[in-house]
């Protein structure tokens, strides 16, 4: 890839051929490429990164922003809040398949092994961030969610029939008789020529997030993936594809300069939250709409900004609880940035900015029109993920959607409407040579001018213009002259040099990235009105416009080869939503928009002969490398667990975690009793990241991990506490007996497993721990036991919590309280809490407890403190004031403070006391 | 840093001295001096200025990917084989992985997965 090289000519190419050729192995396409093969088709997975660390989820995901779990959520709820999220402009069927699907692929995404956050009584764990409905399931583990997936890849009944191709780009979709039949790319790495021929194509390339500039400055710190520069948009509109809603930008509120989440969604449920330089907050909700970013970008303007993610507020327990996933999943470099900077959450405010324009359907609403089975425009083409317009979809969306690509597209590669193979037998159609050599010459056109401008400086002009120029706030003056300049540059991309495939790679983007900014900028010229927030905020037509564009706005290429803009209706809701009435019109019913004229495009060339690629030398750890990429037996690796090296055994380790071949269990089990120390922890991670995969009743791997508990080594002991407790494989005994250990690590987790056991009076006697953590784990683990209790057990815990409610620390004494709430708040806990909050010497997160206990206690001991705590100097303990006097609000005074909370200075109380007062009908 | 360089692209035996200045291209400095063989000598010898002397401004990059060479082992290409952005690559001469172009989303697999602990992910340096 370093190598410079000559231009193959056209016919000297790689021929390949499948059923389903997917292209990108994110989010999405791993999981169309694994559904496509279940159902039969021979698949052709593309990607020009390297599957196990390719797409959005290159380094995992923190947790679930869109999961409709039964009991939780209805799908209705679900798709009536993205329906009013995104203004109304929605195909309810889409979202609708991502609601009502997501709780069976989250089922499915269990058994292969990836884990989501439960509650002690195994229940999801759901947190609530948008306006209405809890949707968002935390993963604490969910670094090794791409790890998984690359696992069930690879499994042989996939791996039959999933071919995987590396580092190989399409540049172009290729058509035949208006349908799909295959792509046309190259290898980054030698440069060959590659050509697909395929029953069905799914794009499945992320958003287009090499758009905009970021505020650093530098190319790739980008907030998506940067090699998600558009490439699919751009295929799929130069298939004759038709793209929507590009005008709906995204724009995300991000850590600045780091230009990652920060994320508020994870934040949240610690207590962190978004405040302006005054340190109020400013939001009423913290869900990622236009809305809420057009609040952002206003408040860091003004003269309260900058604006900042508030944490240094927090317990010491609390923020290091934070760092472990902040500083280890989806963004695993935030901590090393911080540090870089001699920041640290404890004493420092997270300053937090906008980040620059992209197109992405997971986030906002742009990309390729699908409808609800992932079916595009054109025939045999197929978009999942954040490249589909499937709005506010996020990553059960993205698989969601994926899945359904796969079905159908290996259905459609069956079926008499596909020109690819048939089967094995049939031989490659025939593909079209005159768009195989336009891609050729997109490709390879570099070559020819190896002194032209390199891409580096091509890539930060144009998206230095676009930041100038379609960025909001937006004017159709403005607009017009990116339109011209990217016209302009069009001739300039032409003329860039590369010399290597590496090159040629970036030089393709850039033609994509220019593709998407010409988009985006006439759906944003076209769209005459202002709508979802800052996302498409005209300047000059400041108003929503729903008597002339309650329309989607689609634009794809016209017959004369120029992109054509073209308003479709918006489909009759299926769950209506009462704040828009959608009129009612032919579903055929399309409106063609006249658009300002369209600058040329390059033409074909000439070519040179190609050259060679590079090779590579083995020695030790090499061998176990080579073993792990072809699915390893447990017998297979077990000399290099008993290497006399301890790298190599960690290494082996890593392999046998990394494709869990069966045994896997009883191996790291054994592993975990190794003489040094970083192999012992190592096995246990593996261990833990495969307990969903885990055989619960293998008694062999049991009997192998409760030896393990009388590990010298407590990160042992504690690790095989949790791995009985989340495989449900062990009574009250082990747990009883670890109370005792020396270690508070392994105490807690044997809470936690009397907590799941349901041992209520084991879990109080554990009250006088020693460890203030222990204690307040008893005093939560109460709480979460609170609905299953027998009346001595319910003794056993109000007699807890009265002493912990005594505590000396101040978070047991705030847990406590908090639990007492969860308790129905028995005497003599409810006057204990109603003393605590009229104490202003008290520390303010035993108030916040003390006013959550009293939401559960008799009016006539609450409402008066509560009333009282309804102006407390803290905003968290007039938050818990509100929420616990909302019921109470027919007693004397509960009703005055609460209009009067109405009006708080803090946002977020302000909210809650509007909907009390409105009686719950906010 | 001055290298030496012994074969040329052909396979055939040269003995050049010449400065990295990028990854894996060089500029020539120095005497080419032929091999040994007799018949190498007679065949004529590539366009070597073409091929190695970079035309293009020298532009020096702090690259955030750095990998600690006493680590990395040798035949060893799993990180260069995951970057999302194939930004690593293997140095033909030490046979170690290096940053061959400052293009990173700082996204840390290359560090995670290395075996040997050899890969440290730094910040970019305009973000830094």
């Amino acid at each position: 890839m370093t190598e410079p090289i000559d231009i193959p000519p056209p016919g000297q190419r790689q021929e390949l051929s499948c059923d389903v050729a997917v292209v990108g192995g994110g989010t999405a396409g791993t999981m169309a490429a694994i559904t496509a093969a279940e159902m039969g088709a021979s698949v052709l997975l593309l990607d020009k990164a390297h599957v196990r660390h390719s797409g959005a989820l290159a380094m995992g995901m923190d947790g679930v922003n869109n999961a409709v779990i039964p009991g939780k959520a209805t799908p209705e709820d679900y798709v009536a809040e993205i329906t009013r999220a995104n203004e109304g402009i929605i195909n309810q069927r889409t979202v609708y398949q991502t609601a009502s699907r997501g709780y069976e692929m989250v089922r499915r995404l269990e058994q292969y092994g990836v884990k989501f956050a439960k509650d002690a009584h195994g229940d999801y764990d759901v947190r609530r961030v948008h306006r209405s409905g809890s949707y968002v399931l935390p993963m604490p583990e969910g670094k090794d969610i791409k790890k998984v997936l690359y696992r069930v890849l690879r499994q042989r009944s996939i791996r039959e029939r999933v071919r995987i191709e590396n580092r190989v780009m399409p540049v172009r979709v290729l058509t035949a008789a208006g349908r799909a039949v295959g792509v046309a790319g190259f290898n980054t790495r030698t440069g060959e020529f590659v050509t697909v021929s395929a029953g069905a194509v799914i794009l499945a390339t992320g958003a287009c997030g090499r758009l905009g500039l970021p505020a650093s400055g530098y190319l790739y710190g980008t907030y998506e993936n940067p090699t998600n520069a558009g490439d699919g948009h751009a295929m799929a509109y130069h298939a004759g594809a038709e793209l929507s809603g590009l005008e709906c930008f995204q724009i995300n509120p991000l850590i600045k300069d780091y230009n990652g989440p920060a994320c508020a969604y994870v934040a949240n449920p610690f207590g962190g939250y978004q405040v302006n330089h005054r340190g109020e907050r400013f939001v009423d909700c913290d869900y990622w709409s236009g809305q809420m970013m057009a609040e952002v970008a206003r408040e860091i303007a003004s003269a309260r900004g900058p604006i900042y993610l508030k944490l240094t507020h927090l317990p010491e327990e609390t923020i290091s609880a934070l760092e472990g996933i902040l500083h280890t999943t989806e963004r695993p470099t935030r901590g090393t940035f911080h540090a870089g900077r001699g920041h640290d959450y404890r004493t420092h405010d997270v300053e937090m900015h906008i980040s620059e324009i992209g197109l992405c359907g997971g986030h906002s609403s742009s990309g390729v029109w699908v409808d609800e089975n992932a079916v595009t425009t054109v025939p045999g083409l197929y978009a999942a993920g954040d490249l589909a317009c499937v709005p506010h979809n996020y990553m059960i969306g993205a698989f969601v959607f994926g899945d359904l690509a796969g079905a159908n597209a290996s259905e459609f590669a069956r079926g008499p409407g596909a020109a690819g193979p048939a089967g094995p037998d049939a031989g490659p159609a025939s593909l079209p040579e005159d768009q195989i050599g336009a891609a050729h010459e997109l490709i390879y056109r570099p070559l020819r001018n190896p002194d032209g401008p390199p891409q580096a400086q091509v890539e930060y002009k144009l998206r230095r213009f676009v930041n100038d120029y379609v960025a909001p706030p937006k004017t159709q003056a403005r607009l017009a002259i990116a339109l011209e300049t990217f016209g302009r540059m069009t001739a300039e991309i032409a003329r860039m040099g590369a010399r290597t495939p590496h090159e040629l790679m970036r030089c393709a983007e850039v033609t994509f990235i220019r593709d998407c900014a010409e988009l985006a900028a006439r759906a944003s010229l076209g769209r005459t009105e202002s709508r979802w927030g800052l996302y498409h905020d005209r300047a000059d037509h400041p108003e929503r416009d729903d008597a002339e564009w309650f329309w989607h706005l689609n634009i794809r290429r016209g017959a004369d080869g120029n992109p054509e803009l073209l308003k479709r209706p918006v489909g009759t809701y299926i769950v209506p939503v009462s704040e828009f009435e959608v009129p009612v019109r032919d579903p055929g019913e399309v409106v063609l928009i006249a658009g300002p004229p369209v600058p040329g495009r390059g033409r074909l060339g000439g070519c040179r002969p190609a050259a060679a690629a590079t090779s590579a030398r083995p020695p030790q750890i090499l061998e176990l490398l080579r073993l792990a990429e072809m699915q390893p037996s447990v017998p297979q690796l077990e000399p290099y667990l008993a290497d006399s090296d301890a790298r190599v055994r960690r290494a082996a380790i890593a392999a046998l975690t990394e494709t869990a071949p069966p045994g896997a269990g009883r191996a790291l089990a054994q592993a975990a009793g190794d003489d040094n120390g970083t192999v012992r922890h190592a096995a246990v991670a593996g261990l833990r990241e495969l307990v969903a995969v885990l055989p619960a009743d293998d008694e062999a791997l049991l009997d192998s991990l409760r030896r393990r508990l009388g590990s010298p080594d407590p990160v042992v002991r504690s690790a095989v506490l949790d791995l009985l407790r989340e495989m449900r494989a062990a009574d009250a005994g082990p747990f009883a007996a670890a109370l005792s250990d020396a270690d508070h690590r392994v105490r807690l987790r044997a809470v936690s497993g009397l907590v799941s056991t349901g041992e209520a009076r084991l879990v109080a006697g554990a009250a006088a721990d020693r460890s203030r953590e222990v204690r307040v784990a008893v005093a939560d683990g109460l709480a979460a036991l609170a609905a299953e209790l027998t009346e001595t057990g319910q003794a056993n815990a109000r007699e807890a919590l009265e002493r912990l409610a005594g505590d000396p620390d101040v978070l047991v004494r705030a847990a406590a309280f908090k639990a007492a709430g969860a308790l129905g708040c028995p005497p003599p806990l409810d006057t204990l809490a109603a003393r605590a909050l009229r104490r202003a010497a008290v520390a303010w997160e035993v108030r916040a407890g003390a006013a959550q206990a009293l939401a559960a206690a008799s009016p006539a001991i609450a409402v008066r403190p509560l009333v009282a705590a309804v102006s407390d100097p803290h905003a968290n303990v007039r938050k818990a004031a509100v929420t616990a006097l909302a019921p109470m609000r027919a007693y004397p005074g509960a009703a005055e403070a609460l209009h009067a909370a109405a009006s708080d200075g803090d946002a977020d109380v302000r909210a809650y006391a509007r909907y009390a007062v409105d009686g719950g009908r906010g | 840093m001055v290298e030496r360089l012994t074969r040329l692209a052909d396979g055939r035996p040269v003995d050049l001295e010449y400065i990295r200045v990028r990854g894996d291209r060089v500029v020539l400095h120095g005497e080419v001096s032929r091999g040994a063989s007799d018949d190498l000598l007679s065949a004529p010898l590539p366009a070597i200025e073409q091929e190695f002397i970079m035309p293009l401004v020298e532009t020096r990059a702090d690259v955030p990917v750095t990998i600690d060479a006493s680590l990395c082992v040798e035949g060893c290409t799993l990180c260069v084989d995951i970057c999302p952005l194939d930004s690593l690559a293997i140095s033909p001469d030490s046979g170690k992985a290096y940053m061959h172009v400052d293009e990173c989303w700082y996204c840390g697999p290359c560090a995670a997965r290395c075996p040997t602990g050899a890969v440290t992910v730094n910040m970019p340096y305009l973000l830094r």
